[in-house]
């Protein structure tokens, strides 16, 4: 039996998989009738939601509630303003606020993933703005990983948003360290995956990664006591960030780089 | 700050147009009537002032969707506004009710009614907007996996209440999931 979780099978069925991961997983629920059955049991929770919501949307101009008074005459609401102002401020500070991950997006990511539309290169002082927001992401900011976040299949998903060929998920076990979690986060207006590693010794390891260039050789950079190396390959931008030395930091560069190559 | 009258002319009418899909989503949000018509028309005022400025090329839909959520979260957080209980009837569409399952429609809406807001709200923009999981995550200013997570456990919900029938059986907002390696954290994003 293979293992796929929910969130990929909902995936799945409801479009979202490119071409590729959709045949794959198509594939693989034909030879498996356990998958199946799970595939037909989403697909029937599926059709009542698209059935309920739809006529509900169909169903919003006769059943709404429709605004009472005239436009621009409501109360200023102290509240929203302030909370608001605080997306703005929160635009600003966007690295600051990749520490806690999921809450920078919660107050950013429309005003840059919505708007960018056209994917711009990383600006030259990349490892050095990612070192810097690595030096604010500590052991406590991982108590906030959901499910989702460990989850691989939700991960290749996450990272197949990234490019246009399929990434494995890197796997450094056997420089003692093992895959935590991962998450999205906005970086000047584009995707940064954050994948998260740990070692029963070793601060964290995390592995940036984001569109770019196509190829370039590994450069290093730091910020305090974080140190970086960072490369191009397949028209994605990687960068390793750890309180470690930059050998060690290229040992992991060259374990990635020939996992990379091989998917 | 002046912003030229066409230009609040043309989104005040193309703001009109989109009443209905923001009243609907107003609902999924709050589950209360008298709170989904506060929330509209909140975000109408906000919309009004502020899209011509920093909407950028953002469709007006997808804006005033965040814009509308932003309100409802940021109200939500301050607890300005207490929520009101949850009415099933908002989740019970006449035309299906009238369809010849007015049971079945009923028992449906009584489910929806008893998921958290942010989970009923990531349906209403799944299956009700038809938007992409990328714009639900921007809608909701998530990460994509928290969108997924939240639909896998509307879905894991439904089969829970289909199987055991009843609501006071069914965790509140989802079901129970198997251990998973690495750290369980607070819940309130998804």
């Amino acid at each position: 039996m293979t293992e796929l979780s929910d969130e990929l099978l909902m995936a799945y069925i409801d479009g979202q998989l490119d071409k590729p991961q959709a045949s794959v997983v198509s594939q693989i629920v034909k030879r498996d009738e356990v998958l199946a059955a799970r595939v037909h049991r989403l697909q029937d929770s599926q059709a009542k939601f698209l059935d309920l919501f739809g006529t509900l949307v169909r169903d919003g101009a006769a059943t709404a509630p429709r605004p009472s008074g005239r436009a621009g005459r409501a109360p200023r609401d102290a509240a929203e303003a302030s909370g608001m102002a605080t997306a703005g401020v929160a635009a600003l500070l966007l690295i600051l606020g990749a520490s806690l991950g999921f809450t920078i997006a919660y107050y950013t990511g429309m005003s840059h993933s919505l708007v960018a539309e056209d994917v711009t290169m990383p600006p030259a002082n990349w490892n050095e703005d990612i070192a810097e927001l690595h030096a604010y992401f500590t052991p406590e900011a991982l108590t906030a990983a959901r499910d989702s976040q460990s989850n691989a299949d939700v991960v290749r998903f996450q990272l197949a948003k990234l490019s246009s060929q399929a990434i494995g998920l890197p796997d450094f076990s056997q420089s003692g360290l093992r895959f935590v979690r991962a998450q999205t986060l906005s970086y000047r207006g584009n995707r940064l995956m954050q994948l998260v590693y740990t070692g029963k010794s070793d601060p964290l390891v995390a592995l940036y990664i984001t569109a770019g260039e196509d190829e370039s050789p590994i450069s290093a950079g730091r910020f305090g006591d974080v140190k970086t190396v960072s490369w191009s390959q397949g028209g994605l931008r990687f960068l390793i960030a750890a309180d470690m030395t930059q050998e060690a930091l290229r040992a992991l560069a060259a374990i990635a780089q020939s996992q990379l190559t091989k998917s | 700050m002046g912003y030229p009258v066409e230009k609040k002319a043309q989104i005040h009418s193309e703001l009109a147009l989109l009443l209905p899909r923001l009243a609907s989503f107003a609902t999924a949000l709050t589950g209360h009537e008298g709170a989904a018509q506060a929330l509209l028309k909140s975000t109408r005022t906000q919309a009004l002032a502020r899209a011509a400025k920093e909407r950028g090329h953002t469709p007006l839909i997808l804006w005033t969707l965040y814009l509308m959520h932003g309100l409802w979260a940021s109200r939500m957080k301050a607890q300005s506004e207490k929520a009101g209980a949850v009415e099933p009837r908002l989740f019970q569409p006449r035309s299906l009710a009238q369809g010849g399952h007015p049971a079945q429609t009923a028992r449906m809406a009584k489910f929806i009614a008893q998921l958290p807001p942010q989970q009923r709200a990531t349906l209403h923009l799944v299956y009700g907007e038809r938007l992409s999981y990328d714009e639900v995550a921007d809608v909701f200013g998530v990460a994509v996996s928290t969108v997924m997570t939240r639909l896998a456990r509307c879905h894991q919900a439904l089969h829970h209440f289909e199987d055991y029938g009843s609501a006071a059986t069914m965790p509140t907002g989802a079901v129970q999931r198997p251990a998973q390696e690495g750290p369980r954290g607070r819940e309130w994003a998804a």
